[in-house]
């Protein structure tokens, strides 16, 4: 955030924008039941893990990505620090509103809903208060090594899956299709993403230079860039799909690999679109 | 980098609030270990709405854990004769909360003795 001698006005403003960005990502997740319903069935160690991880992919996210890499670590972790304050207010006020939480309710309940819903938004206020303003800190000649690209599809198709990761429907896609299916979405992925990012002509996106991968490693070339981002969104979504209770060591291998396909179809969108906007 | 009051305002507010949040739940984590459900349900005075007859009942959760798809069973009794059955499943009761839902009856439960108990509920 703020450059030096910025005065309280860019304060005030840039931190309306990163509530306007919290609501705008996390309104979604507001309104889904599941998410209030993970707020207290979720163990209390599995949501403090989250917000850990969801921290260290927002820090990941913009200091990878680029975006704050000429600033010092001690920053950027305030940045991310302000990010995840401004989502515990966007979200409580969110769910007071909606008659989500009430003073009367239980604590472990109320704390439970603000934390899992405060996880959207400040991923939303991270995004909005890096990429969304009237000016962009990012360095637009430095691009992510392999590693740091991973990790940047890895942000993307967090922030893009979490949408979706606390509702029954991955569960019951993935249990209900046939192989074939999954098969196909699991085909699909790869050409989604090298459309994506590679061939769309997407504002950001890599164009047909890059496309046709001249002097680059494996790895930036649209089939390697693609299946790193098709792995990243996979892992993402097995991870998601842990911590909302709907895979675990007792879950057979057919019914857990047929969700983190299904899911990770949608994380694959999310990690494609990372890669565009770094 | 050069920060000014507000910025370190809204980050000490920021560093409260969070630690706050992850303090309570961690603590209450630590202290609850053990997170049973724990159900009762009563019966509320029977009303009349159309030509059916609704007995209210309100099902508490005084454990600390949770519970998913809540069975409760509402009966009409005469003597030990069961006159007539309703039931109702809520989908969660969180810890220490409770929820009022209400049995449908064909019966006049106001003539019989009405007994509500939880028939089953899973641990999420």
């Amino acid at each position: 955030m703020p450059d030096a001698g910025k005065t309280s006005a860019d304060s005030l403003r840039e931190f309306l924008r990163g509530a306007g960005g919290g609501l705008l990502f996390g309104t979604p997740l507001l309104f889904t039941m599941e998410m209030w319903w993970h707020g207290f069935l979720m163990p209390w160690w599995k949501i403090l893990l989250l917000l850990a991880v969801t921290a260290a992919f927002v820090w990941i996210y913009t200091r990878v990505g680029g975006f704050r890499r000429g600033e010092a670590t001690i920053d950027q972790a305030i940045d991310v620090t302000i990010g995840f304050g401004i989502g515990v207010v966007v979200a409580t006020a969110m769910l007071f509103v909606l008659g989500q939480i009430s003073p009367g309710d239980p604590g472990r309940e109320i704390a439970g809903k603000i934390a899992l819903e405060t996880i959207p938004v400040a991923m939303g206020v991270s995004v909005a208060r890096v990429q969304l303003g009237a000016r962009r800190h990012r360095d637009e000649h430095e691009e992510p090594g392999p590693l740091g690209q991973a990790l940047v599809a890895a942000g993307g198709a967090m922030l893009f899956a979490f949408n979706v990761a606390p509702t029954e429907e991955p569960m019951l896609l993935g249990i209900e299709n046939e192989w074939w299916r999954i098969l196909l979405l699991l085909v699909l992925m790869v050409p989604v993403a090298a459309i994506l990012v590679f061939f769309a002509d997407f504002q950001g996106g890599h164009g047909t230079r890059r496309a046709a991968g001249e002097g680059r490693s494996p790895l930036s070339t649209p089939l390697g860039e693609s299946v790193v981002s098709v792995v990243a969104a996979l892992t993402v979504s097995a991870a998601l799909l842990w911590f909302f209770g709907r895979i675990g060591i007792d879950t057979g291998v057919k019914d857990a690999v047929h969700q983190v396909v299904t899911l990770g179809f949608v994380a694959t969108l999310g990690s494609s679109a990372a890669r565009l906007l770094v | 980098m050069r920060r000014n009051a507000i910025e370190w305002g809204v980050l000490g507010a920021s560093i409260a609030v969070i630690l706050a949040l992850v303090v309570f739940i961690a603590v209450d984590g630590l202290l609850n270990p053990e997170e049973q459900a724990e159900l009762g349900v009563s019966a509320l005075p029977a009303r009349v709405v159309g030509e059916t007859f609704v007995v209210p009942i309100e099902v508490k959760n005084e454990g600390d854990g949770p519970a998913e798809n809540v069975d409760v069973e509402e009966v009409l009794l005469d003597g030990e004769t069961e006159v007539d059955t309703g039931s109702v499943t809520l989908p969660f009761l969180a810890a220490h909360s409770e929820i009022e839902a209400a049995a449908v009856f064909a019966e006049d439960p106001r003539r019989h003795r009405v007994e509500a108990r939880v028939l089953g509920y899973e641990i999420p």
